[in-house]
This record gives structure tokens, sequence and C-alpha cells, in this order.
């Protein structure tokens, strides 16, 4: 490789930590970190000096080279970090917890509407099938008793529920709304 | 509020089948376009599909016409290669369940060919974040005579976060093992990757992914972009 092709890129040998080797002027800088430094010939791979930054021939382009090193590091290093910080940040924003299951505080709740338990297990049941087919299925305090039959109302239509099972789903919804009850 | 009313059967993925079916009694039309450009584009292949919910668990599809483009340099022009016939029976739930299970089989038929597609649909959510994975055993007979066979084993993974009930964002991985004549000797391994994106409306959906080629095997796509479009009868 000729000089002009060394000092032009980092493509060719690269570091034990994957990283480039830099190139400069025919020379190869290696074992690179603060403070140390080797340096060969590109061509023959020969060692010519090996030396303390800031000392000699070629401090300045060590460091150079050096502070690239550390840059490329910090970027790898940002973007994983990046990376974590978004999917935390997915991960804090849902709940991952399914839909209540029936317990006897939800059938407590759900007195007002004078249902029981097995209407209310059907109208789980519909909830974690039909609802699945368009979309993730929300939180189910995520809105309120008078909030919930509007909103299957709506969505009833799509879903191809018959007026039976609108309301199981709907019965179990506001109960679940307001109840203190444990995922399944 | 923000929760609107959202499409049956809307798809999430479109290089992946999701567990959950169709609700009984339902209709609905989707039709996929797969372009395919190795140096420019070089075809497209298109499916029509009528979906119906038979009942809870189980779902029927027809493919009235699965049909291509090609644009090469020995071939161009439209050719219809067949029409299919689709069965999903759902097992087990994605949400209550530990994992969705689901499974599928097509039978195609056309001119001179004859295709059996066996998948394995599996599925977990996790609130708005769903995981899926297909695994496909695929065969086809071709020629006069049906005497040239090929198999493909193929398995999928794919990752889809809804941001909000209307729009999810992910990604797509595709696996193919292409065995001409059934020969292992012979397999040809193509890996994909690619983001997607999928919008639900009102009675209709849309999700595209665009998948690149990691492989770099010759003669196969180097990128992939399919788009189904749906809409609720």
């Amino acid at each position: 490789m000729s000089a002009g092709a060394c000092s032009r890129g980092h493509a060719g040998e690269a570091s034990r930590s994957g990283w480039p080797l830099p190139r400069t002027r025919g020379l190869l800088f290696s074992s690179l970190s603060l403070g140390e430094r080797r340096t060969r010939s590109a061509s023959e791979g020969k060692e010519l000096l090996a030396s303390k930054f800031g000392v000699g021939i070629g401090a300045r382009d060590a460091k150079l080279a050096a502070a690239t090193t550390i840059l490329g590091h910090c970027t790898r290093c940002a973007a994983q970090i990046v990376a974590v910080v978004i999917v935390l940040f997915i991960v804090s924003c849902a709940d991952f917890a399914p839909p209540p299951a029936v317990s006897p505080a939800l059938i407590a709740n759900a007195h007002p509407d004078h249902v029981d338990a097995g209407q209310l297990q059907n109208g789980r049941r519909l909830f974690v099938s039909r609802c699945l087919e368009c979309h993730a299925l929300p939180r189910v305090t995520k809105y309120t008793r008078e909030q919930w039959p509007h909103l299957v109302s709506r969505m009833s239509g799509r879903a191809n529920l018959s007026a039976s099972d609108q309301e199981a789903i709907t019965f179990y919804l506001r109960a679940a709304s307001s109840a203190r009850t444990t995922p399944r | 509020m923000c929760l609107t009313s959202a499409f049956a059967g809307a798809r999430h993925f479109t290089f992946i089948y999701e567990a959950p079916t169709s609700p009984p009694g339902s209709y609905e039309i989707e039709n996929y376009a797969t372009t395919r450009f190795a140096d420019g584009f070089t075809g497209a292949d298109f499916r029509h599909e009528i979906e119906i919910g038979i009942t809870e668990h189980f779902q029927a599809s027809i493919y009235l016409a699965n049909w291509d483009y090609t644009r090469t340099r020995e071939n161009r022009g439209a050719h219809y290669d067949n029409s299919s016939l689709e069965l999903i029976y759902n097992l087990t739930n994605p949400v209550a369940d530990p994992i969705g299970i689901s499974l599928y089989q097509e039978i195609g038929g056309g001119r001179r060919a004859f295709e059996s597609e066996t998948k394995l649909i599996a599925q977990k959510n996790f609130g708005p974040l769903i995981l899926a994975y297909n695994l496909t055993l695929e065969a086809e007979w071709e020629d006069e005579s049906l005497r040239e066979h090929n198999g493909e084993i193929q398995q999928a993974f794919g990752a889809s976060y809804e941001l909000s009930p209307r729009v999810s964002v992910g990604a797509e991985m595709l696996h193919e093992v292409l065995l001409p004549a059934w020969h292992s000797s012979e397999a040809e391994n193509n890996f994909f990757i690619g983001p997607n994106v999928s919008y639900r409306g009102n009675g209709w959906f849309a999700t595209v992914t665009a998948l690149a080629q990691t492989t770099r095997t010759e003669g196969e796509a180097d990128y992939q972009v399919r788009v189904i479009f749906g809409v609720s009868l």
C-alpha cells in the first residue's frame, strides 16, 4: 500500500478490540492506548519505534490516531446507550401484564351490573380473542367504567360481535377497570 | 379518547402470519404486492385473497390469483402462477396462554404446478409488543408431469410495537433454506432482515416491510418490499 493510500484511510489491519489500526505516511501505529505507542513500517511490518506519547517523531500523529480510536469507541458506546435507553423507555411505558383474571374482587366490582362469574369469564375470553384481532389489548384501567361501553360499542362492528358478546366484554371491562385484581 | 375503531384481521407483519384468526362471520379482502430488486427492479409478485372467519378459532382464505410480473434480460411480462386455499386453526391465545399457537395449511394449483405449504405459527403478546415466529415447510411440484419437485424450509421472526391502536412499527427476519429436488447437498441459504410499519384505518389497513438480503446469494433478490392492503367487507 502506498503512503498516500495509507494516509487516506484506516482500512486493512484491525486492533485486538476490532477497530482498524491507523496508518499515517507509510507508518502503522499499533498497541495504541493513552500514553503508549508502537510504530511499524506499513509495507514491511518492521517495528521502527516504541515510545511514550509526547516523545520523539510522530507524537502528534499518534495522539491524533489515539483520539480517533477513542472517538470511535465513544460513538459505539453512545449508540449502545441510546439503544438501551429506547428499549427501557418502551418497556417503562408499556404494561406487559395480561388482562386481570376473574377474581373475588372483580366479581364484587361487577355487582352493580348484576353479573356473575361465568359471564365475566366469558367477557374476558372474548376480550382477549376478538379485540386482539385488530390491535394489542389496552390496559383495562386505561379507561373508566363509563368510557368502556361506548368504546366497545364503537368497535363491535369491526370485531363482528353479537349483542351478547358485546355485553359480556363490556361487563368484564367495567368490572376490571376499577377492581384491584391480580393478573393471571 | 384515543382508542379508535380498528380493522378486524389487521396485519402487523407482511412476511409473518399471526396466531389469532378472523372473527366468525367476517369477510376481508387482502392484496399482496412484493417487489424484488437486484441491480434494479427485477419483478413483482401479487396475491389477491378473500379471508373468511368460520368459527372462533378457524379461518379459511381463498387466493383467487397468484401472479407475477418479471423484468429480467431473459424474461419480461406478467404470468399467472396459481390459485390456492389456505386454512388456519388457532390452538392457543397469545395473551391468555403462555404462547399463542396456530397451524396453517395452504394448497395451491395452477398451470403445471402444485404447491403445499405447512406452517407452525407462534406468537406472544406483551402489552403493545407482539413477537411472532413462523416455521414453514413448502413443497412444490412443477413441469407438465409434475416430475420436478423442490422444497423449502423457512423460518421467520418478527417484533412489532404498537405506538397507538392505529400505528405499529417493528422488524422482520426471514431465513430460507431452498432445497432443489429435495437434495440437502444443493441447499441454498438466504437471510433477509428489515423494518416494517403498519397503519390501521376504519375498515382497512396497510402494512409495509422492506427486507435486505444479508447472504449475497446469486439469483436472489438483494431487496424486497412487500405491501399488504386489506379491506373489510
